[in-house]
């Protein structure tokens, strides 16, 4: 009996059983490597437009254009060397320039023959006669 | 018995007056239409005045009722439709007058009106007589009132009477345009024949052909307008004038086309 409660009853060794971790995936390093992408095309982007600023304002103002030599007057040579003084030519041109003035100066309103404005019912009504 | 003119003399005399005659017929005519035209308008001017008279007469008279304003509004109204049956009269011998003056008119449309003009003028005459003859307000308003039917007659005849005219001067510069696009295309034949380019010299006739052709069209709906009387609407004389006016911008595209070709020959 003493012996029985000098050594006290061994236990089994107690063992925690865990359930196996789950593994979530590892999205930290996409992330990191979106973000730095994303991060390169903002710079790209910042640098082209910061550069062409740049650039525009450093552009060598042009020399004022220089005077234009005066146009010597040159007579359009007719196409038709021949006919340009023919007297049926000039005739004609004629006759198209009186003919275009008449054109526009027919009256095709002729208010001096419009209807006349009359009074058509001039009579004094029936009831109004009592 | 001693002659008065030397036989010798007389011919050329019978010569020169003929010559007189035939050179101011023009003036004579243009001279019967301004006549026409003074007429009509003293006729109008006596229409409104009676008018104008008749009207305070009315007023006097539907605010009395005396014996001695209704007689006056009888003589007032007897005058004014006296004055507006001789208003028609003077504006269908100004609308003969202006069919004479007017170029390009044949004669069968003149002798038309003429007949036309006379029927109406002896319609005014009977007309005449029984406003004369009316005594009394109910008759004077019932003569009056056979004026008011027979005016949409006359307003269409008298309407297609103006679209004759006005169609008449836009035909006679169309047929000038035409002679002188025939006489361009002549010129070009013999430009070319005389061995120079005239290609796109005539590519621009073409243009002008067909500013005719459009303004051929035109005319045709200017015809459908001055003789399609809606017996409800009448004439739309304002939508006539349109129609030439549109027409008249054609003719002046082909004569602006055939002066740049001339132009381009001339330089």
């Amino acid at each position: 009996m003493d012996q029985e409660r000098a050594t006290p009853p061994q236990l089994a060794p107690r063992t925690y059983q865990f359930s196996p971790r789950q593994t979530r995936p590892d999205y930290s390093l996409w992330l990191i490597l979106g973000a730095a992408l994303l991060a390169i095309v903002i710079i790209v982007i910042v640098a082209v437009v910061g550069l062409k600023i740049i650039l525009s304002s450093f552009k060598m103002p042009s020399p004022p254009p220089a005077p234009l030599p005066p146009t010597p007057e040159v007579k359009v040579a007719p196409k038709s060397p021949r006919f340009a003084t023919d007297a049926g030519v000039l005739k004609l041109r004629e006759d198209l320039v009186s003919l275009g003035a008449q054109i526009d100066s027919v009256d095709l309103i002729e208010p001096q023959i419009s209807p006349p404005a009359l009074d058509l019912s001039i009579g004094i009504e029936p009831e109004s006669r009592n | 018995m001693s002659r008065l003119l030397p036989s010798r003399f007389i011919f050329p005399l019978v010569i020169i007056l003929l010559s007189y005659i035939f050179l101011f017929k023009s003036s004579f005519v243009r001279a019967d239409y301004q006549k026409a035209y003074t007429d009509y308008t003293y006729s109008y001017s006596l229409y409104r005045q009676a008018h104008n008279d008749y009207q305070i007469a009315k007023s006097t008279f539907l605010t009395y009722r005396t014996l001695v304003s209704q007689n006056e509004a009888i003589n007032k109204l007897r005058a004014v439709l006296k004055a507006r049956d001789q208003v028609i009269l003077s504006y269908y011998n100004l609308l003969q007058e202006k069919m004479n003056a007017t170029e390009g008119l044949n004669s069968e449309a003149k002798n038309t009106f003429f007949e036309i003009k006379n029927s109406e003028l002896a319609w005014l005459a009977g007309h005449q007589t029984k406003i004369e003859a009316a005594s009394s307000l109910e008759d004077l308003s019932s003569v009056s009132g056979e004026f008011e039917s027979r005016y949409s007659q006359i307003d269409t005849e008298t309407k297609q009477t103006i679209g004759a005219i006005l169609s008449a001067k836009e035909e006679t510069l169309s047929k000038k345009v035409s002679t002188l696009s025939t006489n361009v295309s002549e010129k070009l034949t013999e430009i070319r024949q005389a061995g120079e380019e005239t290609a796109v010299l005539e590519r621009g006739l073409i243009n002008v052909n067909n500013k005719l052709t459009l303004h051929s069209e035109k005319m045709t709906q200017v015809k459908s307008v001055f003789t399609a009387a809606d017996s409800y609407r009448g004439i739309d004389l304002f939508r006539g004038q349109q129609r030439l006016t549109e027409a008249n911008q054609y003719l002046r595209e082909a004569v602006n086309f055939l002066l740049e070709i001339i132009k381009s020959i001339t330089g």
